[in-house]
């Protein structure tokens, strides 16, 4: 295997060739969209320092991308377990030390970077979850082998639930569903995991911290909490519903009804798009990210192996969950979390992140048998 | 190209998740779109956050000495601002219409968020406001608290005064919920107990007109005031110790301090300063001629002065505690002068002392007895005794800002200057000169824990912290930073010493009638003409209420003992309003 992670230089047409330009031109267009919103959302920032920032981010995960992309994704998949354990130190050590923001410790400081562990969290469960459900190992019976699945994600969960960090525990639990659907896992078992997981909500109640259950509570009752999230809540419905059809124009959104959130540009970046090119803007994203889904899923029916499937499956189930929960959000019907929408949140952490899985998805891609350099045995 | 089962079924989650949200969109923007937009252009609402009252400062007395008082501030909210509203509002402020125009281009804040044209402003401007508001598209009237300083320049140093918020405060300081706009205090016991005095900011969510005036308040979180700061300063000897320094035309400082627990009973450095000018906003021009004449360093404090022969308590207390002379036997006859090595070192009064002994030398401050017994003891063990009074250290006041002493010896001279120690300098550090340099409220200090017996407190200034409504935050106790252990032998000597000194020369107008007095004068020559003199006292002697300290830097005055006078002034204010025949 070793062989094939280094281009020679008689494949490279082939790769051109054989390269996934619909799914590339996709994440092009995605790419692209979120950075002319963020444009505008970030007009009120000094010289819109936010918008260059991503720029570099973007520029950086693209890079990443293409490492990642080029090598063998069995040589990722490897790496897998030293990674997953590293990630869960990292999440012990942001307990400890974590540097407070908007209430919660989810960031270490290295130096002037600012790392986000329950980010990584996400990575390393993709890649371990790909590892051990596409090992499958033999002797177990189909119960075992869902509890050992579910053994990797509790702890990692249990740790960001910790910080509080509530959105990323729930799209760990929603990375992890779909991947165990695919390993064999039958649907029964996962309903039933899922079932037992809402009617332990009560009790899950009990543990989550005032303004948590009031984001809950918002939704079904605006007057919760009318100066602090009831009031964010009301304002982004206002902002969104105001766009209308066709939307108040490019750079044209007052954000008014923004003003409240420190966040603007990233958590509730979709409210800006919403505002400013209504529901024809939003529908075309929504369509992009049809698109990105059914061109992704094809690439995990042809892909080489189960690890190769399993890895796609594991990165579109990272996006839909994020893009339900963060637009989920801003429309008011999921609770408030800090998630991220992918292509369009700034920050450092979420881009490299969203890069980390399209380079995986581009190696399960270009590792294939019948396209490229993959070992012939 | 047909997708096996399990894709298929993963295809038509994504597929359902998507239709959810579009459909919601659908909801929202279609069937609602218009409702919402009638809603974000008229019936707005805004998230404001109303400025909590700072704490008041008050004297032990219960004498308030800094408030917040109502003012008023008209905001702009640039997107609402209509140009007609700029000459009415020129005319109402007498502002030049250019002035205006120019602060709304200084303005970096988003063009929806309102800021600050002009704070500070009296009831008659609110009214006018108020009349022509419908005149005013985008201009609000805030009540806003100002900070007020009922004695201005009489508190100056220790008080402090508030400002607003710089970027680098807010750069260090926004996770404590600081915002852009916001007071903090800037110095003095504003800044050391802002944490204490800013309270809690309120938020209100207001719905605003067409104009973006608000309309009314539709829910709100109340600001939390800040709490009270009770202080150990007395109003009235404050007064005496400020009027003491400024009618004698002095550039210096005065400490009294209560030997029994380290409180401040009054504290003033000149020159100062207004601190009212910062709160309506301080000229270039005024801030300049203040800095340059460095008004805004208290000497009391954060400065350091040679403090010739009021040092000579601590060689004293060197020779005594280190058991190098027998106090019994020992004497020296002062001639006037002392060579050592191939220099000659006078003493004050040329003409000599004739035969002294310990208590003697203390009362006549003679400087050849000094130099000798310096020479005995060795700088060493002199400087030794120093650092265990404190006196190269912080006094750890309850101040943002403090100088330190310094106490040279061998060691440091070596380091600092290259050069070896010479006997000369021993002789110089035992008169208190050479290199030697103490804080006014570090000497203070000092004599206040030979007054009582060998407790050195943290001096402090507050006593106690008060919510607004009078219930008690917080107790501030007396902390002691170390127990020196002096012998009884010892501290009889130099009250025996310091008590003689009062019935010598100028010192006798120190003298209370019917209580005692012990004190001890310096003067550190500077120049042939200008000195910093000093006079250090307690009383009464047999149980020490009060030690004051004055110190006049570059004085006009020859010696210290002319400084008895003013000690009196203080000692006997202080005693008269105790209700204790002086």
């Amino acid at each position: 295997m070793k062989e094939s992670t280094f281009l020679k230089a008689g494949q490279i047409k082939k790769i051109w060739r054989n390269l996934n330009w619909a799914l590339i031109l996709t994440c092009l267009a995605l790419v692209l969209y979120g950075l002319f919103v963020l444009y505008s959302a970030s007009s009120h920032e000094s010289g819109r320092a936010a918008f260059w920032w991503q720029l570099g981010f973007i520029l950086a995960g693209i890079i990443l991308a293409l490492f990642l992309a080029f090598i063998d994704y069995h040589v990722w998949l490897k790496l897998a377990y030293p990674f997953y354990i590293i990630v869960l130190l990292l999440l012990v050590v942001v307990l400890i030390l974590g540097k407070e923001v908007y209430g919660a410790q989810r960031w270490l400081f290295l130096g002037p970077v600012a790392i986000q562990p329950s980010e990584l969290a996400k990575a390393a469960l993709i890649l371990v979850l790909a590892k051990e459900i596409g090992t499958r190992k033999e002797g177990g019976s189909e119960l075992s082998r869902f509890l050992r699945y579910l053994l990797l994600i509790i702890l990692p969960a249990i740790l960001t639930f910790e910080q509080p960090d509530l959105g990323t525990s729930i799209v760990l639990l929603f990375i992890f569903f779909p991947m165990a659907y695919f390993g064999e896992i039958r649907l029964k078992y996962i309903l039933g995991f899922l079932g037992a997981l809402l009617a332990s909500f009560p009790l899950l109640w009990y543990f989550l911290h005032d303004y948590q259950r009031n984001r809950f509570l918002v939704l079904f009752n605006p007057n919760v909490d009318p100066l602090g999230i009831g009031y964010n809540l009301r304002q982004s419905l206002v902002t969104i519903g105001s766009g209308g059809l066709f939307g108040k124009g490019y750079l044209q959104g007052t954000q008014k009804q923004l003003q409240f959130l420190p966040v603007r540009h990233s958590d509730f970046i979709f409210a800006v798009l919403a505002e400013e090119l209504g529901f024809v803007g939003v529908t075309l994203l929504l369509i992009l990210y049809g698109l990105l889904f059914y061109l992704a899923l094809r690439v995990a029916q042809e892909a080489e192996d189960i690890y190769g499937r399993l890895i796609v499956i594991g990165a579109v189930s990272l996006w839909l969950c994020h893009i339900l929960v963060n637009i989920g959000m801003t429309v008011g019907i999921m609770p408030v979390t800090g998630i991220w929408l992918p292509f369009f949140s700034y920050g450092g952490n979420n881009v490299l992140l969203n890069f980390f899985t399209i380079g995986l998805v581009f190696s399960v891609v270009l590792h294939k048998r019948k396209f490229l350099f993959y070992p012939q045995k | 190209m047909k997708l096996d089962k399990r894709l298929l079924a993963f295809a038509l989650l994504c597929f359902f998740v998507l239709s959810i949200i579009w459909g919601r969109l659908f909801y929202l923007q279609i069937v609602h779109g218009e409702e919402f937009r009638v809603q974000s252009e008229q019936n707005r609402t805004r998230l404001v956050s109303t400025p909590a009252v700072r704490g008041s400062i008050y004297d032990r007395n219960g004498v308030c000495l800094a408030k917040d008082q109502p003012t008023y501030a008209i905001k702009i909210v640039p997107d609402d601002l209509k140009e007609e509203a700029i000459p009415v509002l020129s005319s109402i402020l007498s502002m030049p219409v250019e002035e205006i125009q120019a602060k709304l281009e200084e303005n970096d804040l988003p063009p929806w968020e309102p800021f600050t044209l002009r704070s500070g402003l009296g009831e008659d401007v609110a009214q006018k406001i108020e009349e022509q508001h419908l005149k005013l598209p985008g201009v609000v009237l805030q009540i806003e608290p100002k900070r007020s300083y009922p004695f201005s320049n009489l508190f100056s140093h220790i008080i402090g005064y508030v400002g607003e918020i710089s970027r680098e405060e807010l750069a260090s300081l926004g996770e404590k919920g600081y915002i852009g706009g916001d007071t903090i205090g800037k110095t003095g016991l504003e800044k050391s107990y802002e944490d204490y005095l800013k309270g809690q900011k309120g938020k209100q969510v207001i719905e605003v007109n067409a104009l973006g005036q608000p309309i009314k308040v539709l829910h709100e979180i109340e600001p939390q005031p800040g709490n009270d700061l009770i202080l150990s300063l007395d109003l009235k000897l404050q007064e005496k110790a400020r009027q003491i320094l400024v009618d004698n035309k002095m550039n210096g400082a005065v400490v009294c301090l209560d030997p029994r627990n380290g409180e401040i009973l009054a504290m003033a450095s000149t020159p100062d300063y207004d601190p009212n000018l910062f709160v309506k906003g301080i000229s270039l021009k005024e801030y300049d001629t203040l800095l340059k004449a460095q008004a805004f360093i208290p000497k009391a404090t954060q400065d350091r002065f040679p403090p010739g022969s009021t040092f000579k308590v601590i060689t004293a207390i060197s020779a005594l505690e280190e058991k190098v002379i027998d106090p019994k036997t020992f004497k020296v006859v002062c001639p006037g002068y002392k060579d050592i090595g191939d220099r000659r070192f006078y003493c004050w009064q040329t003409s000599g002392h004739g035969e002294q002994d310990l208590i003697e030398a203390i009362a006549n401050s003679c400087n050849v007895f000094f130099y000798t017994l310096a020479l005995e003891v060795g700088p060493e063990r002199i400087a030794k005794w120093a650092r265990i009074f404190n006196l190269d250290g912080y006094t750890g006041v309850d101040l943002p800002e403090e100088a330190k002493g310094l106490i040279p010896d061998p060691e440091w001279k070596e380091k600092v200057t290259g050069e070896s120690w010479y006997p000369g300098d021993t002789a110089n550090i035992g008169i208190g000169q050479g290199d030697v340099l103490v804080t006014p409220l570090g000497l203070a200090n000092v004599y206040a824990a030979i007054a009582n017996g060998g407790t050195l407190y943290v001096p402090h200034l507050v006593r106690e912290i008060r919510t607004y409504d009078g219930l008690l935050v917080k107790t501030i106790p007396s902390v002691v930073k170390a127990q020196i252990p002096l012998s009884q032998e010892t501290l009889s000597y130099l009250r025996e010493g310091m008590m003689k000194a009062t019935e010598r020369g100028t010192t006798q107008k120190i003298k209370l009638e019917g209580i005692s007095v012990a004190a001890k004068t310096g003067t550190a020559q500077i120049t042939s003409e200008k000195q910093d003199i000093w006079i250090a006292a307690y009383a009464p002697v047999e149980n020490p209420q009060i030690v004051v300290l004055i110190m006049d830097e570059y004085s006009k005055l020859p010696y210290g003992s002319y400084l008895a006078p003013f000690a009196h002034e203080l000692l006997a204010a202080f005693f008269s309003s105790k209700g204790v025949t002086p």
